[in-house]
């Protein structure tokens, strides 16, 4: 049986709940100028398209031949265009839109369209064990959630690969080792040393047995593995500390139930790591976040809903990991 | 003849080295219990260092409570006692938790006191010994669960008979320990 928990502080109530009234009230209007503009730097784009076909198009047929050269120069001209339309009114949305979700989630959020979490920050997390060689990231939010601290935002860390083929050339290629959003918080807790939660694929596929054995070898990870009581828990994750005590001081019975649920709400692979009195998260993301989007409407409720969500999971972890709990002599 | 004898003494040195490597993973396994429980009287001990100061901040306010402050400085002093058979201490212990849990339900009427801020460092402080303790014990539990599966499963069974290597009992969650401590509300 496991040992209740302390119940938690006082938290504001979930806003995704009341997200229809923020849409029609704040987020829709706003959204609205951009989607004028979004549909202008289409027409702008095929107009620009347009032309330079055309323009190709007789080219080849005069210069005979050689038609699908300007053709490419043609695509080539058309997406140079469309980036240079995009560029600016893409960060506008952004430092428009952004704001008005963070201050509608967490008033006092900052947000910096340009700026990530250093890879220094990233590599203390120990959730990365290859080296990185290249590294970049954007849309940083940082300031504070009731009492505890946080900054997240998207980055994308990678290795380069050298290797050799059959016929003996040597290629580079570029393994990403993470992206998406990368979040770190205040922990509620003191600690000292390092304990990392990890997805759990060799448990997974191999059972628990098998999988357990994987897991005690795996020499990447840094400490010892931790086996933990909750079956559910030790099937989705795998957990290495530095201390087996203090590994599960902080992953106590109520916060790994928390996991898990935040890992099924997002439906991600789901990283994290306790190290020097802070909580490292990582969510696995292939697509870009906190982008307009220039296929579809601006303005479709399911769209900006998605947009809200994103930011919503993120700011959402202090209360997912319950961090404004503070009974503890953290304050 | 002189192949069957390399191949005799060949599976001998094989189970020879099976032998040792299980011996020396359930000796590891056995001191990893011993550390674990010694974490656990580490946990305690911080915990009964807590209960003086508690003791000395909460008498100058709860005046009325002197039966009850004086019954926890005894628990506590009982429980310290090196001799205590570990039955004894377990229920000696569960008695001082009962006793201090009832002693943080009084505070409520004391305003003052709960605005104490030596007072309110003191309560964190019980919290996270309580939490450390729960933590050790878990950790205990694990390091027997471990040690446990290794003395019944095959082939390490047969190396724990051989070498007398035991089953571990787990440490019980008191039935007192299960019911939290409503804490969030003394700071209300």
């Amino acid at each position: 049986m496991q040992p209740p928990q302390p119940p938690s502080a006082p938290q504001a109530p979930r806003p995704a709940a009341e997200f229809g009234v923020f849409y029609n009230e704040t987020l829709r209007p706003a959204l609205a100028a951009f989607e004028d503009e979004r549909r202008a730097i289409l027409s702008r784009t095929g107009k620009l398209g347009a032309g330079l076909f055309a323009a190709a198009l007789v080219a080849g047929l005069v210069g005979g031949g050689w038609w699908w050269l300007g053709m490419a120069i043609a695509a080539l001209g058309a997406g140079i265009g469309f980036a240079a339309f995009r560029g600016d009114w893409a960060i506008r949305f952004k430092t428009t839109v952004m704001p008005l979700v963070l201050d509608r989630l967490a008033p006092g959020l900052a947000y910096d369209p340009a700026s990530c979490i250093g890879q220094d920050s990233f590599e203390r997390s120990r959730l990365c064990t290859r080296r990185i060689d290249r590294y970049r990231g954007e849309d940083l939010v940082h300031g504070r959630v009731g009492a505890t601290e946080i900054v997240f935002s998207e980055i994308h860390a990678e290795h380069r690969e050298q290797y050799t083929d059959s016929k003996g050339r040597r290629h580079t290629r570029w393994i990403t080792l993470f992206k998406g959003l990368f979040f770190i918080g205040d922990f509620n807790k003191h600690f000292a040393g390092a304990t990392v939660v990890v997805p759990d694929v060799a448990e997974r596929v191999l059972g628990a047995w098998l999988g357990g054995l994987l897991q005690k070898a795996n020499f990447a990870q840094p400490g010892e593995l931790v086996k933990l009581e909750d079956p559910e828990f030790e099937k989705a994750f795998a957990v290495y500390g530095d201390d087996q005590v203090e590994a599960r001081y902080i992953l106590t019975p109520a916060l790994m139930r928390r996991l898990l649920d935040f890992r099924a709400r997002t439906g991600r692979d789901v990283s994290l790591s306790f190290v020097d009195s802070c909580v490292f998260v990582g969510v696995a993301y292939t697509r870009d976040l906190f982008e307009p989007r220039m296929v579809g409407s601006l303005t479709d409720p399911a769209w900006a809903r998605g947009y809200f969500d994103d930011l919503a999971m993120a700011v959402g972890i202090v209360e997912d990991l319950n961090l404004n709990t503070r009974i503890w002599t953290k304050e | 003849m002189g192949i069957a004898l390399i191949v005799v003494v060949g599976i001998a040195v094989v189970l020879a080295l099976m032998v040792l490597g299980i011996y020396n993973g359930l000796v590891g396994r056995r001191n990893r219990i011993q550390e674990a429980f010694s974490t656990i009287d580490v946990m305690l001990k911080k915990r009964y260092d807590l209960i003086p100061n508690m003791v000395a901040t909460v008498k100058q306010y709860m005046t009325h409570e002197s039966e009850t402050l004086t019954r926890i400085a005894g628990l506590r002093t009982r429980a310290m006692d090196p001799n205590l058979p570990m039955d004894e201490r377990v229920r000696v212990d569960n008695e001082l938790m009962k006793g201090l849990r009832g002693l943080m339900v009084q505070v409520e009427a004391y305003p003052d006191l709960k605005a104490n801020e030596n007072f309110m460092h003191l309560q964190r402080t019980l919290n996270e010994v309580e939490e450390q303790l729960s933590a050790a014990r878990r950790a205990f539990n694990a390091a027997v669960l471990d040690m446990n599966n290794a003395v019944e499963m095959f082939p390490s069974n047969i190396v724990a008979g051989m070498f007398q290597f035991k089953r571990h009992e787990m440490f019980e969650i008191p039935e007192v320990e299960r019911v939290a401590p409503d804490v969030k509300s003394l700071f209300a």
